[in-house]
């Protein structure tokens, strides 16, 4: 666990990534390092650009300039766009991880609970039903889901549920760096409560790199080690998520900090 | 016989013909993976074949012998006329006997008997891609199967077992082509699986209304999926088949009358003929 | 082990028309091991700033902030985002006001995770982690709990427990004996004494004079400096 932590390169490395839609700015001029066991949140309004940021990262999305460079665990800094699909996709079952917002994206609503986490195994390589399966029940039980449903489909899960589902199918291979797209949202609070501290543990001790997109600045807050704030496509703000919410510089960022009310 | 006056050998305009055998060569090149063609219309509905009969109608020459089976029997209606429509088209020769057949157009069965290195089994196929149910984006499976990315597949056996103990899929079930593709084989039993492997014949497989083709040349490798715990199995019977006391055959099951009464046959009509024919004689 | 000089602050409140708000100017002082110095001055006059700052909860507009951290000197006035962390996961400890309680984690870990930030073995950490509740009068039945329904004064407990589970070699403490009962800051009290004299650097804030008279070998008087 110790060993890991002091490598002295940046998991990712993100230089000057612009994303533009026609006359419409996605995001421009983004860079920053991500280091191994790091928590990144970039937070902004809607429309801020934080999602094509996060769509470009994790190379779902083509940026139009800028480089993104992974280190991967055998050959070191690569940039990712340079990288063939090939390349891209295995990345993205095995070292990388995907939490969507709505698990509708992120899971297969039509197979088993046990299928779903099963699946990133089985496209390793995995071929030994029973071992797919205790792994399964591992991952579930690691998530909080009841280890009794793993037949069931989650369709049939509650909104939280299924959120956990997800995580537990995106983390089953042992990623190193995880991209979440407000994986809180829509959630009751109670149920979002539960979800972020499941996260936090998990991060904490899978030593995980993330970059989560939130517009809630307490996720940010209870999550993240740093935190980049977004306007317009550009980052106005960027420092130590304590340093950021408690001593604000941009004017933006001090009105989002004062907008947030107090439970 | 003689071939109709309006008709161009076997149907098919020669252009149309010269088409479909690029394909054909392409799929055996590549075995198990779908080329796509242009099919054409055939003057019969889809799911009768339209894609097997265009792939035999590519590949029969003159001097071609021509079987088709339907479910395994040479005189089931889907047999019968595209039987009809060859004699009538290209005016070749037919037979119901597997052994004398160098070409045999197929729906749902493999025959009994083994296959020689001259002859060639044309498969009907009515939906080609086996990542379908799973993955309804045509352009995702394709990716998926040029950058082999099969997990998916077994997710869909993980799925039987998980509900049924045992992988239940008993025909379709996905075989792995060469090593590298994967491939659905047709609506065939699984029992028929293993014939594939290292067949000494030409498997052709036409899908008509998806506009696919795709082969396995022969004497390759053709592995059904499996897991290790699960390893691919066929169908047994307790019984043998009660006319020709077969006891190695795919059996159907019929139904003799209204008070429960059945009987178990071999679904090979030609097998079957000729094992009863010989133990009577 | 802390050198301070010419630290500065303004607040600029961009919401107010970019009012200006000068809290501290020109700061500059040194903390050496076993050494304990009280922030002292008047209510405004930038103690829990300046202790923030300390802690790089705050940026610096000016000066440099020299922490000895493993041997080396960093300044936490320029150090980047992951250095800060690992100074503070290694080297500063920090005691708040008021416990950031996060929901459903129950109190033994929120002792132990400084520890197990620092790749402690588990069992080692919660061990430590008792002993700090029990010594600082935490029921252990409370243990397994979050301490969000807890009294202000077992949160505070609960955060001066956390702050002394990892040997810091430098402590910034706030406040840390406000709302408690005589007993328990008798505890606190003897805690930070003990530091005190293991050679930990201790810098805080003490409203309670008998506290501050028993805890601290010098005091910074930030009105003086202001003055001055």
């Amino acid at each position: 666990m110790n060993g890991s932590r002091e490598t002295d390169s940046p998991i990712l490395l993100a230089e000057a990534v612009s994303k533009a839609y026609g006359e419409q700015l996605g995001c421009v001029d983004i860079s920053f390092e991500l280091w191994p066991g790091e928590v990144l949140a970039i937070v902004g309004e809607s429309g801020s650009g934080k999602t094509t940021l996060l769509n470009c990262l994790s190379a779902q999305l083509m940026p139009d300039r800028g480089s993104a460079r992974y280190h991967r665990r055998n050959d070191g800094l690569r940039d990712i766009y340079a990288m063939s699909e090939a390349e891209r996709r295995f990345l993205m079952r095995t070292d990388w991880a995907f939490v969507h917002q709505n698990p509708r994206d992120g899971l297969r609503m039509n197979v088993s609970a046990g299928a779903n986490v099963g699946e990133r195994l089985m496209a390793v390589g995995a071929r030994h039903y029973g071992d797919i399966r205790a792994r399964a029940v591992d991952w579930m039980e690691k998530v909080e889901v009841d280890t009794s449903r793993i037949d069931h489909f989650p369709r049939t899960f509650s909104g939280g549920m299924q959120q956990r589902l997800q995580i537990a199918r995106n983390l089953v291979t042992g990623p190193r760096l995880v991209f979440m797209d407000e994986p809180t949202g829509g959630l009751d609070v109670s149920v979002q409560a539960r979800l972020l501290d499941l996260i936090r543990g998990l991060v904490t001790r899978l030593q995980l790199s993330v970059i989560i997109v939130t517009h809630d600045l307490a996720v940010a807050r209870l999550l993240a080690h740093r935190m980049m704030v977004m306007r317009d496509g550009r980052v106005v703000e960027q420092g130590l998520t304590d340093q950021v919410l408690d001593d604000p510089q941009h004017a933006y960022t001090q009105l989002l900090v004062s907008s947030v009310l107090q439970a | 016989m003689t071939r109709g006056q309006t008709y161009n050998f076997a149907y098919l305009d020669e252009q149309t013909k010269r088409m479909i055998r690029r394909a054909i060569l392409k799929a055996v090149a590549i075995p198990g993976y779908q080329v796509p063609f242009a099919s054409r219309e055939m003057p019969m509905p889809y799911g009768w074949g339209t894609g097997g009969v265009q792939v035999t109608a590519s590949v029969l020459g003159h001097d071609d012998v021509l079987k088709v089976i339907d479910q395994g029997a040479d005189d089931t209606t889907n047999a019968v006329s595209i039987r009809k429509f060859f004699q009538k088209t290209a005016g070749v020769e037919t037979t119901t006997e597997t052994a004398n057949a160098s070409v045999i157009q197929t729906r749902h069965r493999i025959p009994e008997e083994e296959l020689r290195a001259d002859q060639i089994l044309v498969y009907q196929v009515p939906i080609p891609e086996p990542l379908r149910f799973l993955e309804p984006r045509e352009t995702e499976t394709r990716t998926m199967h040029a950058l082999e990315e099969y997990g998916l597949m077994h997710v869909k056996l993980y799925e039987d077992i998980s509900r049924h103990g045992h992988i239940a899929t008993t025909y379709a079930y996905p075989v792995r082509v060469n090593a590298r593709y994967i491939m659905d084989p047709s609506p065939i039993p699984k029992f028929d699986n293993p014939k594939m492997h290292r067949m000494a014949a030409l498997q052709l497989f036409g899908a008509g209304r998806e506009k696919r083709i795709y082969a396995i040349p022969p004497y390759t490798q053709v592995h059904s999926l499996d897991f290790e715990d699960h390893p691919f199995e066929v169908q047994q019977w307790d019984q043998a088949c009660a006319i020709c006391g077969a006891e190695v055959s795919f059996l159907d099951e019929i139904i003799t009358d209204d008070a429960g009464g059945r009987m178990f046959v071999c679904s090979d009509t030609d097998f079957c003929n000729k094992r009863s024919g010989s133990t009577a004689a | 082990m802390l050198q301070a000089e010419g630290l500065a602050k303004t607040f600029t409140l961009h919401l107010k028309d970019g009012l200006r708000l000068p809290v501290l100017s020109d700061m500059s002082f040194t903390v050496t091991s076993d050494e304990a110095v009280a922030l002292t001055g008047p209510s405004g006059s930038g103690k829990s700033t300046l202790m923030r700052m300390l802690y790089a909860n705050y940026r610096c507009d000016a000066g440099v902030l020299n922490v000895r951290h493993q041997g080396d000197w960093v300044n936490l006035a320029d150090a980047s985002a992951r250095m800060v962390r690992t100074v503070r996961r290694e080297t500063i400890g920090y005691v708040s006001q008021f416990l950031r309680v996060i929901p459903r984690v129950p109190t033994l870990q929120v002792v132990a995770e400084p520890l197990i930030e620092r790749g402690a073995e588990e069992g080692h950490a919660s061990r430590r982690a008792s002993e700090l509740l029990e010594r600082l009068n935490i029921p252990a039945k409370l243990w397994d709990l979050s301490p969000v329904t807890f009294s202000g004064g077992e949160q505070q407990r609960v955060n001066i427990a956390r702050g002394f589970a990892a040997p810091y070699p430098i402590l910034l403490l706030d406040e840390p004996t406000a709302s408690l009962d005589a007993e328990n800051r008798q505890v606190v009290i003897n805690m930070i004494c003990e530091a005190r004299d293991a050679g930990t650097a201790i810098v805080g804030i003490f409203h309670d004079t008998p506290a501050r008279n028993a805890v601290c070998t010098r005091e910074i008087d930030l009105a003086e400096k202001a003055a001055a």
